[in-house]
């Protein structure tokens, strides 16, 4: 019933005081719906049954539990919840006030922050964002070389545990960038302190920590195997933010765009044996293509709607990036980069679909290989039995501007479609206040 | 259409002045990324082990092959057999050698030059000025002028130094000096010994009294004659008699009394004869611990230096070599000793040429006096240390080696630079050697401490590391990023000009040579320099003049600036082969 009503409203169809639907669990069944389920193709007038946060049945000849809210999908489709491997989504409201902007930290080595403790479960763009089918995003902090710890968490939660998906935490790597080449104009020829010395001394910073981070790792664990080997070790909270990383027990986000740097990138993480790693940002990586898919690291590439990185490139570069890279055999993800209108993400994916990816690899990029890349395929990605209960209803492909997305699970919630773009939409698509007799305008005089 | 025909600058490019503004524009930003260093990192372990090394601990004490671990800034551990505990981070350089940190005694590292002050209101009396116009100011501590991020504390711990007694900068008396550690990020983390020395120098006030040697020599008696008296007042009035006026407070007179009490030590910094002889002189007049440093021409007053027992501190700074002796190696300097002529007495306008051997001769003579100083002390049996006060930093490794080539022996350097300049200052307790208990001030140097070609690799100063050099080793397996055949384009008002240069590598510089592909033309290169990855090499046009070419190498590209005359164009460069 929700569903239906949710639909109805967003299409403007009818219009009444809305009373407050909350997002519950419970036990439902979508039934006559296309399913995409990204996994094991798709199923036509196929029914999915959910029970408290998983995915119990996914099939045309399924029974339907007695006590299950039945919802009537006739001639809409069903999709795993959308994934977005890059955002700022919860770290910030409006970037101008600063009040609402917790995503970078002072210094330049902070691995040891949160995002996950800063995230605000009641940001007005996280319903923004599920209007498009979104369900879960990687929300990422930056600034700095270490700027900290990200997480991937789902749309739906009073707190940021509620939210947290799958106990995935990123460390962030803000790689040192290469200059560009080419004196700036009116630079100093005499500036010792130019771009390249910076990279350098980027570069032996990294190392340096690096370096200290692998002898705290095995000081650490020396200490953790036997507490009577010696007095107890220094405590770093930038180390032990680290350490995970260096054991390979979390995975190394590299952030890193340049051609030069991308290849610098991969000889670094090769040289230290950094296993559990991705890159992000990728801009420049269709050059590298083939070095990358050696390297067999996966890449998370977006924002797709950007202008190419160098003025000699086609215009088409950041569409086809992706396409590229998938050819090339790596493995592809796409990110938005965004806050405010992560909800872009299914047109991201679209136009790297419709530049060389292809419509189903697309789907893929924001499914079930971020899912596959984080380490999370068992509970995300796909609509499969013994899955979580991430999905959404849509009157098409949702990689159409016109697509209506209807309903939306997430860890089982059946979320109402809401959000403050659609009140406003609401308010003042017809503005006709009531009023018996019309206010009488009187023009103003200068 | 060549290089040497670039010359007009276009209309369009931006005035110099532009340029400057844009450049003083840039220069905060570039600061405050260039003090943006690793000191953020945090410290991982305070345990440091440098393993299978040599360990000169002090001058004749040497374990050939052993360990030294360090912890919370102290020597934990020397020896063959060290058990290094699981929390160490464990250093195993190949064969290099550890010494002792070096100590300087005296100089003013870490302490910023004082702002002239201009416009100052002109003194009413002259001969009787305010204290602090005189430059008498004793009551100053240097602990509270120091600045932890003065380039001059890297700048010397990168030749091994660890510890400095510094003072503060000033006139006759600038104030008290401290012994510092060179690590830190404050002033209050390096401080080892406050209080060390009431700093004294016969470097008079600017027109006014006292000004000159005799001015101060009597305003040093007087103000210790007064401080004497003021603290007879202070101690009789604090004796609890009744009816003794209350003395007045005179922070001038006050810093004087741990002097006449000797617990504190005057440093006279003393650089010709004369005042060796004034400072001694007023030391066994008055009476009070007496320290000497400077002793540029100690070489004139050695016996009365050697006698007096105070403990010695000579300069590290040499006068400057004059051009013609620096471009000569020691082999053709000892055969202008050879033909000096002692009996040489001719008229000017006759033969000129023997006299100006002759005067060669004496100039040798002369500079060798002065790095004889160190040579002649240790012969007469006294114990000195070094300052590296009015030493350029990049003269102080130079100047050490040449005063070891005029008979100062290698242990007596060492000892020079750790050992008693530790005994000098009083700390033998705390630095000087490597030993237990000690402060872990470490020089690890890839071979002889003295030697020209000795990098020294690392340098830890109160337990903190500081990576300075690859070892020669390490150094030969980089690549050469220069040697091999460029191609340089330049991009003049008239096109792109270009020509293929040729480097050769020659032992630790470089040669080249430049062709003009259109004219068929080669010609050398001079003053080839590679610092890093700053490239700059010259070349004599034979229509431009002086052409040179600066800028930085990233791999195999270069970019910069070619400078004709007054001009600036920008150059680019591209690496098409390496040598065999």
């Amino acid at each position: 019933m929700n569903i239906l009503l949710s639909f109805l409203l967003t299409t403007g169809l009818i219009s009444f005081q809305q009373q407050t639907v909350k997002p519950r669990q419970g036990s439902y069944a979508v039934t006559n719906v296309t399913i995409e389920t990204v996994s094991n193709g798709t199923i036509e007038n196929g029914t999915i049954v959910v029970r408290g946060d998983r995915i119990t049945a996914v099939g045309t000849n399924v029974d339907i539990p007695a006590d299950a809210e039945v919802i009537d999908g006739s001639g809409l489709s069903v999709y795993p919840g959308l994934i977005d491997s890059g955002t700022r989504l919860g770290l910030t409201e409006i970037g101008s006030v600063q009040e609402t902007t917790d995503s970078n930290e002072i210094g330049d080595i902070t691995p040891q922050m949160q995002a996950l403790t800063a995230i605000n479960p009641n940001s007005v763009l996280i319903p923004v964002t599920r209007v498009s089918g979104v369900t879960t995003v990687i929300s990422e902090p930056s600034g700095g070389m270490l700027p900290g710890t990200a997480t991937m968490i789902n749309l739906v939660g009073y707190t940021p545990e509620q939210m947290h998906a799958g106990d995935v935490r990123l460390l962030i790597l803000e790689f040192p960038r290469k200059s560009s080449g080419g004196r700036r104009f009116g630079q100093a020829e005499s500036d010792k302190d130019d771009s390249d010395a910076r990279y350098k001394r980027a570069m032996e910073k990294l190392n340096e920590v690096w370096d200290r981070a692998e002898l705290y790792e095995h000081i650490d664990a020396a200490y953790m195997a036997d507490s009577n080997v010696g007095v107890r070790p220094e405590y770093a909270p930038e180390m032990a933010a680290i350490a995970p990383v260096i054991r390979g027990e979390m995975i190394l986000m590299v952030k890193v765009n340049a051609e030069k740097d991308i290849l610098a990138a991969i000889d670094w993480v090769a040289s230290r044996e950094i296993v559990e790693v991705v890159f992000s940002g990728v801009a420049e990586g269709w050059r590298v293509a083939d070095k990358l898919a050696d390297a067999g690291i996966s890449c998370i590439v977006g924002p797709v709607f950007s202008m190419p990185t160098r003025q000699t490139d086609r215009y088409d570069r950041a569409y086809s990036n992706a396409g590229l890279l998938n050819d090339a055999g790596v493995k592809v993800a796409i990110r938005s980069g965004d806050a405010a209108n992560v909800r872009n993400l299914p047109f991201n994916a679209g136009f790297a679909a419709a530049y060389g990816l292809g419509k189903e690899e697309a789907l893929r990029a924001v499914t079930l290989t971020p899912a596959e890349i984080f380490g999370v395929a068992d509970d995300y990605g796909s609509i499969e039995v013994g899955k979580k209960a991430n999905f959404f209803i849509s009157d098409g492909d949702p990689f159409e501007p016109a697509t209506q997305i209807v309903g939306l699970f997430i860890d089982g919630f059946n979320v109402p479609i809401d959000s403050q773009h659609i009140r406003l939409y609401k308010e003042f698509l017809n503005r006709d206040e009531g009023r018996i007799q019309s206010v009488e305008v009187i023009p103003a005089v200068n | 259409m060549n290089l040497y025909s670039m010359r007009r600058r276009p209309e369009s490019w931006p005035s110099t002045a532009v340029l400057v503004a844009l450049f003083l524009a840039s220069i905060p930003s570039s600061t405050a990324l260039a003090q943006r260093d690793a000191s953020d990192i945090p410290v991982v372990t305070k345990a440091v082990a440098l393993e299978g090394v040599r360990i000169v601990q002090s001058p004749g004490r040497v374990i050939e092959n052993g360990t030294v671990l360090i912890r919370n800034g102290l020597i934990e551990a020397v020896g063959e057999n060290v058990d290094v505990p699981y929390d160490a981070e464990r250093i195993a350089p190949d064969s290099m050698t550890v010494y002792a940190g070096f100590i300087d005694g005296l100089s003013s590292t870490g302490v910023p030059q004082p702002k002239e002050e201009e416009d100052l209101p002109p003194v009413p009396d002259r001969g009787n000025p305010p204290d602090d116009r005189a430059g008498i100011q004793p009551q100053r501590d240097v602990r509270s002028l120091l600045s932890a991020d003065q380039k001059s504390i890297e700048n010397l711990r990168k030749l091994g130094f660890g510890a400095a007694h510094v003072v503060p900068i000033g006139r006759m008396l600038p104030g008290s000096g401290a012994v510092v550690l060179l690590a830190g990020d404050e002033p209050r983390d390096m401080v080892l010994k406050g209080d060390a020395s009431l700093f004294v120098q016969f470097q008079g006030a600017r027109r006014m009294y006292p000004g000159t040697p005799m001015a101060m020599t009597a305003k040093f008696r007087q103000l210790f004659t007064e401080a004497k008296r003021r603290q007879q007042m202070v101690q009789l009035f604090e004796s609890g008699t009744s009816g003794v006026p209350r003395p007045e407070f005179d922070e001038v007179h006050y810093a004087f009394f741990p002097v006449i009490d000797r617990e504190k030590p005057v440093f006279f910094y003393v650089d010709d004869v004369l005042e060796i002889h004034r400072a001694l002189k007023l030391q066994s007049i008055l009476g009070f611990d007496l320290s000497l440093a400077g002793l540029h021409e100690g070489f004139d007053a050695v016996d009365a230096l050697a006698s007096s027992g105070a403990p010695l501190f000579v300069t590290l700074d040499l006068p400057k070599k004059p051009k013609w002796m620096s471009k000569l190696k020691r082999d053709s300097l000892e055969t202008i000793l050879a033909a000096y002529d002692d009996e040489t007495r001719t008229a000017t306008f006759r033969d000129v040429e023997a006299e100006r051997r002759n005067l060669e001769a004496r100039q040798v003579m002369s500079r060798d006096e002065f790095a004889s100083v160190a040579a002649k002390l240790e012969a007469a049996g006294v114990s000195f240390g070094f300052t590296t006060r009015g030493a350029k930093t990049k003269d102080i490794r130079k100047n050490i080696r040449e005063m070891i080539d005029r008979g100062l022996s290698e242990d007596a350097a060492l000892a020079a630079l750790t050992t008693h300049a530790a005994a000098n200052l009083g700390l033998s307790e705390s630095l000087g050697s490597v030993d237990v208990g000690k402060i872990a001030n470490l020089i690890v140097a890839d071979g002889p401490l003295f030697d020209a070609n000795t990098k020294y690799q690392y340098v830890f100063v109160d337990g903190k590391k500081f990576f300075y050099e690859k070892s020669e080793r390490e150094r030969q397996t980089d690549d050469d990023s220069l040697a091999g055949t460029w191609t340089f384009t330049a991009f003049t008002p008239d096109g792109e000009q270009s020509g293929e240069v040729v480097f050769e590598k020659d032992g630790e510089s470089y040669t080249g040579t430049i062709t003009y592909p259109d004219l068929d033309v080669t010609m050398e290169l001079t003053d080839v320099s590679l610092d890093e990855d700053h490239l700059s090499f010259s070349w004599e046009d034979p229509n431009s003049g002086t052409m040179t070419v600066e800028g930085s190498i990233s791999g195999d590209e270069f970019e910069g600036i070619v400078i004709i005359g007054e001009e600036e164009m920008l150059v680019i460069g591209v690496k098409e082969d390496s040598p065999e």
